[in-house]
């Protein structure tokens, strides 16, 4: 094993926790705010390949550019399902919430198979197979801005949750509902906010995907799983936690695919998961 | 309350009247052709159609059962069953969900009913293993185009298998690259690691080292992957000049994307599914060119009518009928043929018409070596694997010579001199 082999794997797994990290900071800001484990959150991605996809294929429209179209549709679509799907079962048992949100991915995964039927689509751009390469490392470029694109929501993200009044408004009722409501803010109005957010991100990470991963239903499948580790091992509500923790699932799967077995990369994750939850069980950001 | 008498209100006593009398004309009426179907024989033919059209296998499974579609109908428009008085073959379509579980109860649903005549479905041999498994306890004849050699030697007496075997198909595709490359060659093999993968990769495996090749890479992987280039980094490490991968769908088209872009150069001879689907070349273009790979079925397979039923697939649902398709189609014809010569819906005549079934021509005899003939086990023994290449944004036949419609493309050009 040359050490080029090593390296490659290693900054593809870099490349690939971008990815992850943008689906899991929805499903932890979701979580944080609203306390609602979001099974459909996959299905949020999904929606928002399909979108990208069909106003690539109908109009033309560049997948990077679509962002700006595709994030405000699930902004509102998100919203939407805080309003009429989580609100009424907020203070319902957590199974009665945990069946809702799997029944929603359900229900979103066989519509799409309704509509836009079982055929695997991408969109084919013209940097879809732009490749660079530097000392034998192959760098492929869509992934580069799908990680670039990641680390800039984030760090939008964060400043927004840091800086603004809303944003802080936001972690106020994360922090503490009763308190918040007695400092004037409207915590319905924040959970409204959080989740059209969260369906946004998904949205986003959709939307950077599409250059070089297909869309297909059941699509959103394979990327929540990651998603539920990144968001464990950076601990729940954590959107630092969620971006370090994207970072070594992304690195261990890559690095354990090459070590351990092509299909161990997942075992290795799972193991590292496992690992940080006995020495640490509210995850790499709790309190131990 | 307010509701309800504005909803009684405005019928008449009159109108109430009138609309019984035609109620009860009609209900006459009704009867009359009931009775009338059951005397004249124009009876229906139930056959319990089992694909998965929703799940991860939803693609392969709708294909089929487009080509399920097409050959009922034609079946029909020919006819139907001509000893039953002409009586049409009624398709039950059961979503089987790419679930063994919803298998076993869709097909206890479908049997427990008691007016299916036979069942046909699933390319997937751990679904059609649960499947026929309901059927032999059921006494219901089922004929599938699963590959797993478990399916006919395990002494069942209601199982047809129309394709080849599973071990057939690594024999094969070693035979052809030992033919193509000669002896010494680095051989890499990578499989996606459920049943399918794992069953055929064996095959692939030992016939490489048969055939005499270095086998420098065995590796399972999981075909959930977001990103092939590690284990395309890890192929490549091992320096192969073929190269095996047996994959689904996505992971299939990754690999390939992945290994032009780090320019990985080895002759791909695949295993099937999702490297003989019309989604590859759609999505691949130009990429994927030359690549070849072992199949049950091919649209050119070489037998008189395969033309015309190709032709009429694409020309209604706008892509090629591919592998597993190809098979659903047959296997409907097989089944009219037996039941055709049974004269009866009865399961246990027609499935001893199946086991009698020496089709040589028509639609029912186009498989690899046109023609279907099952052995004591209900494998159809004059079937064999073809090898198939993508050629000019065809999939061509190119092997065995019997087969063979054009000439396997080889050496293939290196990904940076293509084009």
């Amino acid at each position: 094993m040359d050490l080029t082999t090593i390296f490659q794997a290693v900054i593809t797994g870099v490349l690939m926790a971008g990815i992850y990290a943008l689906v899991a900071i929805g499903l932890t800001l979701i979580f944080g705010v609203v306390r609602i484990v979001n099974f459909a959150q996959g299905e949020f991605v999904m929606l928002g390949m399909y979108v990208t996809w069909w106003l690539w294929k109908a109009g033309g429209i560049d997948p990077y550019l679509s962002l700006l179209i595709t994030m405000p549709v699930l902004f509102v679509f998100g919203v939407l399902v805080q309003r009429f799907l989580f609100r009424p079962i907020l203070s319902a048992p957590d199974m009665a919430q945990i069946f809702l949100t799997v029944g929603l991915s359900v229900v979103l995964m066989n519509a799409a198979l309704f509509f836009f039927t079982a055929d695997f689509r991408s969109v084919k751009t013209t940097y879809s197979e732009w490749a660079l390469r530097v000392a034998g490392i192959t760098l492929s470029v869509p992934r580069i801005f799908a990680f670039a694109g990641a680390l800039v929501l984030a760090g939008l993200l964060t400043l927004f949750l840091s800086k603004t009044d809303i944003g802080k408004a936001l972690r106020a009722v994360a922090q503490d509902r009763e308190v918040s409501m007695l400092l004037g803010i409207d915590p319905e109005r924040m959970y409204l906010l959080a989740v059209g957010l969260g369906a946004a991100l998904a949205g986003a990470a959709g939307g950077l995907i599409v250059p070089f991963f297909y869309v297909f239903p059941t699509v959103g499948v394979v990327f929540v799983l990651i998603a539920f580790v990144v968001v464990i091992l950076g601990t729940l509500g954590s959107i630092q936690g969620a971006l370090l923790a994207s970072l070594i699932v992304g690195v261990a799967e890559s690095l354990g695919i090459l070590f351990a077995g092509a299909d161990l990369g997942l075992v290795v994750v799972f193991a590292i998961l496992v690992a940080t939850l006995i020495l640490k069980p509210s995850g790499l950001m709790g309190q131990a | 309350m307010q509701k309800g008498r504005r909803f009684r209100d405005p019928v008449s006593r009159r109108e109430f009247l009138k609309g019984a009398a035609a109620l009860g004309v009609g209900a006459g009426v009704a009867g009359l052709s009931l009775q009338e179907a059951a005397g004249a024989a124009a009876k229906e033919v139930n056959i319990g159609v089992l694909y998965p059209t929703s799940g991860s296998q939803a693609r392969f499974g709708q294909m089929c059962v487009n080509a399920v579609k097409l050959a009922v109908e034609e079946v029909n428009a020919a006819g139907g069953i001509k000893s039953l008085g002409g009586a049409k073959i009624n398709p039950i379509y059961a979503d089987i969900q790419s679930d063994p579980g919803v298998t076993r109860n869709q097909a206890e649903r479908l049997m427990a009913t008691g007016n299916l005549t036979a069942a046909t479905g699933s390319y997937v041999s751990t679904y059609t293993l649960v499947a026929t498994e309901v059927a032999e306890r059921y006494k219901i004849p089922y004929v599938t185009g699963s590959i797993a050699n478990k399916l006919t030697e395990r002494g069942f007496k209601f199982t047809f298998q129309v394709s080849p075997k599973a071990n057939m198909f690594g024999e094969m595709q070693m035979e052809f690259a030992g033919t193509l490359a000669g002896r010494g060659k680095r051989a890499a093999v990578v499989f996606e690691d459920t049943d399918y993968g794992t069953s055929t990769s064996k095959g692939v495996i030992d016939g490489a080292k048969k055939v005499g090749f270095e086998v420098v890479m065995a590796e399972p992987y999981t075909a959930k992957f977001t990103d092939a280039t590690p284990l395309v980094n890890k192929i490549k490490a091992s320096k192969p000049d073929l190269f095996f991968p047996v994959s689904y769908i996505t992971d299939a088209l990754l690999i390939i994307r992945t290994m032009k872009q780090l320019n990985v150069n080895a002759g791909i001879i695949a295993g099937g599914a999702g490297y003989l689907i019309p989604d590859f070349y759609k999505d691949l273009g130009k990429d994927a060119e030359y690549v070849f790979s072992v199949g049950s079925w091919n649209y050119d397979v070489n037998c008189a009518e395969v033309p015309k039923i190709a032709e009429a697939y694409e020309k209604r649902y706008g892509e090629f009928l591919m592998e597993h398709a190809g098979e659903a189609y047959v296997m409907i014809w097989v089944l009219a043929d037996a039941i055709q010569r049974a004269a009866s819906t009865d399961p246990l005549k027609v499935r001893d018409a199946l086991a009698k079934t020496n089709l040589t021509k028509g639609p029912g005899s186009v498989m690899p070596g046109c023609r279907v003939e099952f052995d004591e086990t209900g494998w159809n023994k004059r079937v064999h694997p073809v090898m198939v290449q993508w050629q000019k944004g065809q999939l061509r036949t190119v092997y065995p010579a019997s087969d063979a419609r054009v000439k396997p493309v080889w050496p293939v050009p290196a990904w940076d001199k293509r084009g």
